[in-house]
């Protein structure tokens, strides 16, 4: 824990913080590879019955993906051909995963909101199991 | 304040037209002079000798209008982090009292922390006095000790001991205590719930938290999670902490509070200034961020590439028996990470510039000016989770009692409070402690209104008489 290698990684991490945070673009647009990376983190972690994770994937990468399509990034060295393939790249990968979340998070609802719904309106009929099932009763309803 | 602005009014148009500027006020002199100055710099070229000769004395002139209104500028933008924090604040307090309010598990006292080894059981004043006194005395002993343990990791470097011990602890507050008190909520509202449910819940809410409070998420999403955070805690203050006991610790702690960040050797002073030194953010965990920066610094800490969910307890199991135990061992930890300060984003390069400003020649004032405005856009105010926790449970406490005259008054008082101690940051410049006058007035308010207010009010109520 306390070993020099562990004490050192904590100002390298910084280090690349800091030279994140002085690229061009600013807070508001931080690098697109990076951004994809925190996507699909979001996006695979979801897979882990975490469709919030999948909810706030879409919500947040929403813009990045469909929002003010091809527009150019600004940055006059972005010209070249090679860069607009690969951000076009990343732009069809977020979208993918954008998408892909969508669709997990409403199957997620649409399957929650049948079991609740089907639970909390049979609970009295499925007897026992019904209340094995549950982890609180309430008092005095049916 | 006018009169002088208008002396100096006069005395830079009689400046200006020794130069022969057609200009007649300090505004317009600033406005057709300093700013668009490239023109005239290429214009006066000819006339660099009379120029040359009277700069330094316009510069002066020019810098002294200059600083007054970027003191009106900053009051300006404190009213606007004023109104950032109000908000937060007003949540979190808005939290507790509801929940005090709704959910009786947070106001029946039916187990206490080890700290607190005196329960103040007695009827008698002094005993309790006493209780409250040794019990206030132990926590703030843990409280000190658990500061200065955490400020000698950060000093040594040793970030991932103490990010592993925030981990815990966030980890700790979103999954156990989450469930507990979605449970009582849900039970005190008679609702059913099933068991899939209820873990999915408290799963996805956790992990989601996590990734919010210590990797990346949405800013307002973090901002949110902070607040819940911090209205647990002080829902647990609340029901753990003797009563007395309970204002006991809230007058010591704003005392250390003061000692802690205004100190030369305080260790939230250290913390603070380690960390302006390494040019870093403080620890995501720990502060409140009214704006984006803080949250794109400390977004990219965590470069690993595995998958970032945590390995997390599904079900907490039974929480009444389940939690207190590795709660009761967190606590001190939890009360310390809390630390607070509000503390100014001043590694800001753009603020330096300005600094430089002041004291820097016209044209350079110019060519600073885009970026000072690009400055102030980064710039935030930060209140440490301490600060809300404590906030919040002085209104939760004193809500408790069921008088919402007081509560109110609590209320606004500590909101003041806030705005004071804004207003005290937008002078010093520097960290300071948010608890101290805070504290002070809600405590002052609370005992006010409550030992002289509310009698006289029912009085004069009983006794029909209107003022």
């Amino acid at each position: 824990m306390s070993s020099p290698q562990h004490a050192m990684s904590g100002p390298e991490d910084t280090q690349m913080s800091t030279t994140d945070n002085a690229a061009p673009g600013g807070p508001k647009r931080p690098n697109p590879n990076k951004t994809l990376q925190v996507c699909r983190y979001y996006f695979l972690g979801g897979f882990f019955f975490l469709p919030c994770l999948w909810l706030v994937n879409v919500l947040w990468f929403f813009p990045e993906a469909f929002g003010h399509a091809d527009l150019p990034s600004g940055d006059p060295t972005d010209d070249d051909a090679e860069k607009e393939t690969r951000r076009k790249r990343i732009r069809g990968l977020t979208r993918r995963y954008v998408i892909i979340s969508a669709v997990g998070a409403l199957v997620w609802a649409v399957v929650l909101g049948v079991w609740n719904y089907l639970y909390q309106t049979r609970r009295s009929e499925w007897g026992e199991w019904g209340d094995a099932v549950s982890a609180i009763i309430p008092r005095g309803k049916p | 304040m006018s009169g002088s602005g208008s002396g100096e009014a006069n005395e830079s148009t009689s400046l200006i037209s020794t130069t022969r500027l057609p200009v007649a006020d300090t505004r317009d002199f600033r406005k057709r002079y300093v700013i668009p100055h490239s023109g005239i710099e290429n214009s006066s070229s000819s006339t660099g000798n009379q120029r040359a000769n009277m700069s330094g004395r316009q510069e002066e002139q020019v810098d002294n209008n200059y600083v007054t209104e970027e003191v009106e500028e900053e009051l300006k933008y404190g009213a606007e982090h004023v109104i950032k924090l109000f908000i937060p604040v007003s949540l979190c307090m808005l939290v507790v009292v509801y929940t005090i309010n709704t959910v009786s598990y947070y106001t029946v006292k039916d187990m206490y922390l080890p700290y607190t080894p005196f329960h103040e059981t007695s009827s008698d004043t002094d005993v309790k006095l006493w209780n409250a006194i040794g019990n206030s005395a132990i926590l703030i002993c843990i409280v000190i000790i658990m500061t200065c343990v955490l400020i000698a990791l950060y000093k040594y470097r040793f970030y991932k001991v103490i990010h592993g011990w925030l981990i815990l602890s966030s980890l700790l507050l979103l999954f156990v205590f989450s469930a507990v008190y979605l449970n009582e909520l849900l039970i005190a509202y008679n609702v059913a719930m099933d068991v899939y449910t209820m873990n999915f819940i408290i799963w996805n809410f956790g992990v989601v938290g996590m990734m919010c409070i210590h990797w990346k998420a949405p800013l307002i999403l973090q901002q949110g999670y902070l607040i819940f955070i911090a209205a647990q805690m002080a829902l647990v203050f609340i029901k753990y902490l003797p009563e007395w006991t309970l204002w006991a610790v809230l007058m010591v702690i704003s005392c250390w509070d003061l000692v802690a960040v205004l100190a030369p050797n305080g260790p939230l002073r250290i913390l603070v200034e380690t960390a302006q030194q390494r040019n870093e953010q403080i620890f995501p965990a720990l502060i409140y961020s009214s704006t984006v920066i803080y949250q794109v610094v400390s977004m990219a800490l965590p470069q690993e590439e595995e998958n970032p969910t945590p390995p997390a307890p599904t079900s907490p199991g039974d929480p009444e028996s389940g939690f207190t135990r590795d709660w009761v061992n967190t606590r001190a930890e939890r009360v310390q990470s809390r630390n607070h300060t509000i503390l100014q984003e001043v590694q800001n390069p753009s603020q330096s510039a300005r600094r430089r400003t002041v004291s820097n020649t016209v044209p350079q004032q110019e060519s600073e000016a885009p970026h000072r405005y690009f400055g102030e856009e980064d710039r935030g105010v930060k209140l440490g989770l301490g600060d809300f926790i404590f906030y919040s449970v002085l209104v939760g406490k004193v809500s408790s009692y069921g008088d919402w005259n007081t509560t109110l008054a609590c209320f606004v008082a500590i909101l003041i409070g806030l705005c004071l101690t804004l207003l005290l940051l937008a002078i010093f410049k520097t960290a300071l402690p948010a608890l101290p006058i805070s504290i002070g007035f809600g405590l002052i308010f609370y005992f006010g209104t409550d030992n002289f207010v509310k009698p006289f009010v029912d009085t004069l109520a009983t006794q029909q008489i209107f003022i």
